[in-house]
């Protein structure tokens, strides 16, 4: 029998530090998408609550805490993170594995903030963007998910195939960052 | 030359630095325009048509003289203003628009012949003989006309963008701008302030006078200070707002490493897009000049620009100095020099009842400067006095005030015109010309320090009480509050040129040619004269071309109207609004799971929309392309071949009602498709011409799997969500894309299922996996999906496992492949593959093509609805008339039949007229060995067995071909099913 080696779309590539920001792969975790089918919004709510305690996020929300959340993802969907697929609510939700598809880096830092303010075109102050709030936004050229994870600590999920452009346009943002701290 | 005890510079502090390749020393905190003044140079650049002899004439960012070219090689920047640019060590600038020195210009001739090149006159002049212009005319004006240049290098400096939020933005940190920033920021609100200056502080800095007792420019640093102690203020510097958009956008331009030699790896700037709630224009305002013979001698400079150089940077342009003004504000300049012991050998002004406001000078009330004098820099002025009797007197500079314009340009950039004020003589902005800005300050003709002061406040108030921020009156500290007088004064009468817009060098003359010659219209005189263009747009140019407009044309001004401002504010270097979109920045590549192993198997990869794919993957003793792909099709045909199609759309759909949605969106009907089995699709657009074709898998009763080509996945994928939300939202089903999800092969070639069956932990057969079948199966206990279709005519797999399985199991397959005689195949070989089939790509869909065209007519099923069918029933979307796919293959031994050939009757001539359709791809078919080609033909169908004459114009190549069906190999596709 053959063995297939997993291979994290960072292929556990070191992390980018820099002063101020670090950038690192997020390890590969079990997500899972969710979206409900037409009228039946309440009973998956429902079901989430029995099965999670949380039901289902509103737009920008994130439930849960620690190793079990639910994000919201784009117009009712929502992903699942660290639980298996819940097979009981297929009657009323669409449930898919998403596990491989996208590539998760954190983002931490003094200058976490204002790397991102670089490439992502929406509020992330802690005024606007405190923490558990997502946003389904561009990260330069690629659609991503951003969520602020806590103070100085900001998620990005963006597509696996990207995952080194992803790494790339951050990293850039944040030696320029970085770069001005030298000048007078 | 410098004037001992004036100015902020920091004298303990000298700096060297370098202009035309002579070495000058200036101060820490000067510009590199108040330096050359301190070391005695009037002289800084050229003009632009006529090169005339130019220096500072301001003391800002409006400058439409002092420009110059920074730094050497790739790094050059040209077109610097010299009163923006901050002194550095080693800076070294160059003149510009000069050969070959400032000093001695050759093209100063032009202005000799300056009688011939008033406005219009290259539209007069060069229009004979035509071919002339193009070859002879243009070249040699745009020698001699324009700025500096570029270097032609890429940049080498890095340049950034960047995105912000606040409820308030303050544009401009003057009295006004800081006393807003300071009422908005103690509510606690998001306030960001920009100002363009490296130093907030605005007019302030520049007066002579006190607030609440203390020094202005005390205040406003105390202002600042208290500002940054606060959280939610952020103070952006050197950073000019720089347009007003849609929806509270706006954009702004930060010089980030202007003022260092080296940025060490920091942008040299930064371009800013700023959402702001609300925002209130606290710009200021812009003095302009009054026009009278030779006004642009280096030397004469605006009255408060002469005050800014005194008071700010301790410099006049010469020993003896005149003022020449027709408002009270002139009256200060005269009185701040004379108070630093300078000789001021004049004030004049034009106002004959106007008192003396500047202390002990010589006065002329009533009198005018009605011309100057000098070559290289004002040597004298001609005074008239109001008895019409002229006499000269000797000044190195001049102070010239006609009255200030309120900067209400970024007010304009909502199409809004801003409105005459008799009173102050200039355009004000009106309320609510941009949403949610306001204006305060001098950008609304408040003068006095203050109104700027209360007006600033009271701004800061009422925007952030409109957001509901609880908010104090701020107390407005005592300022100078002396009342702005002025009357009209625009141009003295006298012979020769006045000079109006120093940036075109137009005067007053042209001004009023063009009104003669019936471009009476403020935006004809404007394109005609070339007034108010360029990167100051007219700054301190537009009103007094203007009034000189409406003079001529026996209008007042607001009759004339005005032209408009147009973002953006200052100029706005390319390389800050692309920032970032250069190399890797420009586009995100999106790379395969088994990217690296075809790179390291020295495969060159081509992009497929963002995906790189391997085009083919050459082996030892291979040395073209077309060897390799020769090689890998015959692999496929005889063994089998390893292919990664993971950049094809995956798009899940789940629910009862997919049948339903997919018999909607595909022209053939999906709902009687059983679980385990696969079917090939066609989708229409609206439009009813063919959106994408793919196959769709029923994974089981409520689980569906669409492929979509690469090309077209997202577009297919947006199609779908329109689909189901315009039409179908009651459905009960959900789709999502899940093409990264999976890392998808083809195991294509008669052998693909010996291959597979060493692989799978349980071993398949026809029974269970035949053609268009798709079944669960493992792969080292890995849970996968296959798939048996087929992109190649053989009979063949795609096997999908979870993307993080995908490295591991391609270098597997490829392995295996080798061992069977086969191996991995790029996308030159799947071309060939797919074109000796028959089967189409978007060569073929090409967004013309209608189902019929392509020979699927039949698949728009008849017995249901989709989307697209109406409208692909249209008269002239079917039939003989239409250009149908077709197969070719040549007559003779010949090479080639390129894509993009024409198709012409064979005893038609090659023209437009006789196109009867092109070649859509081509290949040499190693099955066949022939050339083979596939092409959108007119009544093609009916055409099988007819000679053809292809004509390829840009390549060449002309030959006869046969027109055949466009499968050429297997026809009945028994090796598919095999």
């Amino acid at each position: 029998m053959v063995d297939l080696r997993a291979i994290s779309p960072l292929q556990g590539q070191d992390a980018v530090e820099m002063p101020g920001v670090t950038i690192c792969e997020v390890p590969t975790r079990l997500i899972t998408l969710i979206a409900p089918f037409a009228g039946q919004d309440g009973a998956l709510a429902e079901a989430m609550e029995a099965q999670f305690g949380f039901g289902f996020p509103k737009p920008g929300e994130v439930l849960g805490e620690g190793s079990l959340q639910c994000r919201w993802f784009g117009h009712r969907q929502a992903i699942l993170i660290g639980a298996t697929e819940p097979e009981s609510m297929q009657e009323v939700a669409m449930i898919t594995d998403q596990s491989d598809g996208w590539v998760a880096v954190q983002v931490c830092g003094a200058h976490a903030e204002q790397v991102l303010a670089r490439v992502i075109p929406v509020d992330l102050a802690e005024v606007a963007f405190p923490k558990n709030s997502t946003a389904r936004t561009v990260c330069g050229h690629m659609m991503i998910s951003v969520t602020r994870m806590g103070e100085d600590r900001f998620e990005i999920m963006g597509f696996r195939s990207m995952a080194q452009s992803l790494v790339h346009e951050i990293g850039q943002a944040a030696g320029l960052v970085a770069a001005r701290a030298g000048l007078p | 030359m410098r004037v001992n005890g004036k100015g902020r510079i920091d004298r303990n502090r000298p700096i060297s630095f370098r202009f035309d390749g002579h070495a000058h020393v200036g101060f820490a905190g000067d510009t590199l325009a108040s330096a050359l003044m301190g070391g005695g140079v009037r002289l800084l650049g050229r003009s632009f048509k006529y090169h005339r002899p130019r220096g500072a004439m301001t003391a800002g960012s409006e400058e439409p003289n002092a420009l110059v070219t920074m730094r050497n090689g790739a790094r050059r920047d040209p077109n610097i203003r010299a009163t923006v640019q901050e002194l550095y060590d080693g800076l070294d600038a160059q003149s510009q628009n000069r050969w070959p020195s400032l000093g001695f210009d050759v093209l100063g001739l032009n202005d000799l012949a300056a009688p011939f090149f008033g406005a219009g006159f290259y539209y007069k002049t060069f229009m004979w003989p035509k071919a002339f212009w193009e070859k002879l005319y243009e070249p040699v004006i745009r020698r001699a006309a324009g700025l500096g240049a570029l270097s032609g290098e890429p940049p080498v400096e890095a340049y950034e963008k960047a995105f912000a939020f606040c409820d308030a933005l303050i544009i401009g940190g003057g009295p006004a701008g800081l006393m807003a920033a300071l009422t908005a920021g103690r509510s606690g609100a998001r306030v960001i302030l920009c100002e363009e200056d490296r130093e907030f502080g605005g007019r302030l800095l520049s007066e002579v006078e006190e607030i609440d007792g203390q020094p202005a420019d005390d205040w406003a640093a105390g202002a600042v200070a208290e500002l940054r102690t606060m959280d939610n203020v952020r103070l952006l510097p050197r950073c000019a707002v720089t347009g007003a958009y849609d929806q509270g956008t706006y954009g702004a331009l930060e010089r980030v490493a202007h003022h260092v030699g080296d940025p060490k790896g920091a942008p040299m700037e930064c371009f800013w897009r700023i959402h702001a709630k609300r925002a209130i224009l606290c710009a200021g305002a812009l003095e302009r000049h009054v026009g009278f013979q030779n006004n642009d001698k280096p030397g004469i400079m605006m009255a408060g620009a002469m005050r800014s150089y005194l008071n700010r940077w301790g410099v006049v342009p010469g020993k003896a100095l005149a003022v020449f003004g027709n408002n009270d504000d002139a009256h200060r300049t005269a009185r701040d020099l004379t108070k630093a012991g300078l000789h001021v050998a004049a004030l004049i002004d034009s106002r004959a009842d106007a008192p003396n406001l500047a202390g002990d000078v010589p006065y002329f009330p009533g009198a005018q400067v009605s011309r100057a004098y000098g070559r290289l820099g004002l040597e004298a002025i001609q005074i008239l006095r109001p008895d019409g009797s002229q006499f000269r007197m000797q000044v190195q500079g001049l102070a010239v005030s006609g009255g200030w314009n309120p900067s209400l340009h970024l007010s304009c950039h909502m199409n809004t015109r801003p409105i005459w004020n008799d009173t102050i003589a200039s355009f004000v902005p009106t309320n609510d010309a941009v949403p949610g800005m306001s204006v305060a300050g001098a950008a609304k003709g408040t003068f006095s320090t203050a109104g700027c002061l209360t007006d600033g406040a009271q701004a800061g108030l009422e925007a952030l009480r409109d957001l509901g921020f609880s908010v104090q009156s701020p107390e407005v500290p005592e300022a100078e509050d002396a009342p702005y007088r002025i009357r009209r004064l625009w141009t003295v009468p006298g012979k020769g040129r006045a000079w109006l817009d120093f940036q075109n060098d137009v005067t007053v003359k042209d001004v009023k040619q063009a009104a003669q010659e019936n471009f009476r219209s403020v935006e004809h005189m404007k394109r005609y004269t070339t007034q108010g263009m360029a990167p100051d747009q007219g700054k301190s140019s537009n009103v007094l071309a203007l009034a000189v407009l409406a003079d001529a044309t026996g209008r007042d001004i607001p009759d004339t109207g005005t032209t408009t401002f147009r973002p953006p504010f200052t100029p706005v270097s390319i390389a800050a609004i692309g920032a970032g979109s250069q190399g890797k920045g420009y586009a995100p590549e999106r790379f395969t799971t088994s990217h690296q192993a075809s790179e390291v198997a020295g495969a060159p990869m081509i992009e497929a929309g963002l995906w790189y794919r391997p085009s083919y993957v050459p082996v030892e003793g291979e040395k073209t392309w077309r060897q390799s792909c020769d090689r890998e099709v015959r692999m496929v045909r005889e063994h089998v071949g390893i292919c990664d199609v993971s950049t094809l759309g995956k798009i899940e759909l789940q629910g009862p009602d997919v049948g339903q949605f997919l018999d909607f969106v595909y022209a053939n009907t999906f709902s009687t498709l059983k679980s385990g089995r696969v079917r090939y699709g066609l989708m229409l657009r609206e439009d009813g011409f063919v959106l994408d074709d793919g196959t769709c898998a029923r994974l089981d009763v409520n689980r569906w799997l669409m492929t979509t080509t690469t090309a077209a996945a997202g577009q297919v994928m947006q199609h779908l969500d329109w689909v189901h939300q315009a039409f179908c939202s009651g459905l009960k089903m959900r789709f999502a894309s899940v093409t990264e999800q999976w890392a998808q092969f083809a195991v294509a070639g008669p052998e693909s299922r010996e291959l597979l069956n060493g692989l799978l932990d349980v071993p398949i057969d026809d029974a269970q996996c035949g053609y268009m079948q798709c079944v669960p199966v493992t792969v080292g206990g890995v849970k996968a999906r296959l798939f048996r279709i087929s992109f190649s005519g053989e009979h063949a797999y795609e096997i999908a496992v979870p993307a993080r399985f995908g490295t591991s199991l391609f270098e597997e397959l490829v392995a295996r492949a080798k061992t069977l005689g086969g191996g991995a195949y790029g996308m030159e070989a799947l071309n060939v593959l797919r074109i000796e089939k028959g089967f189409v790509t978007h060569a073929e869909i090409n967004g013309t093509a209608t189902a019929d065209d392509l020979g699927y007519g039949r698949m728009v099923s008849a017995k249901k609805d989709c989307i697209g069918k109406v409208m692909s029933r249209r008269p002239g979307l079917s039939g003989p008339e239409r250009a149908q796919l077709v197969g070719l293959r040549p007559t003779a031994a010949i090479k080639e039949m390129p894509a993009g050939a024409h198709l012409f009757e064979a005893q038609s001539a090659a023209t437009r007229e006789n196109d009867l359709g092109y070649v859509t791809s081509t290949c040499y078919s190693p099955t066949l060995g022939e050339v083979r080609a596939l092409a959108l033909l007119q009544n093609g169908r009916a055409r099988h067995g007819e000679m053809i004459k292809l004509v390829d114009h840009l390549r060449g190549v002309e030959t006869l071909c046969e027109v055949t069906d466009p499968v050429a190999f297997d026809p009945e596709g028994g090796r598919l099913r095999g």
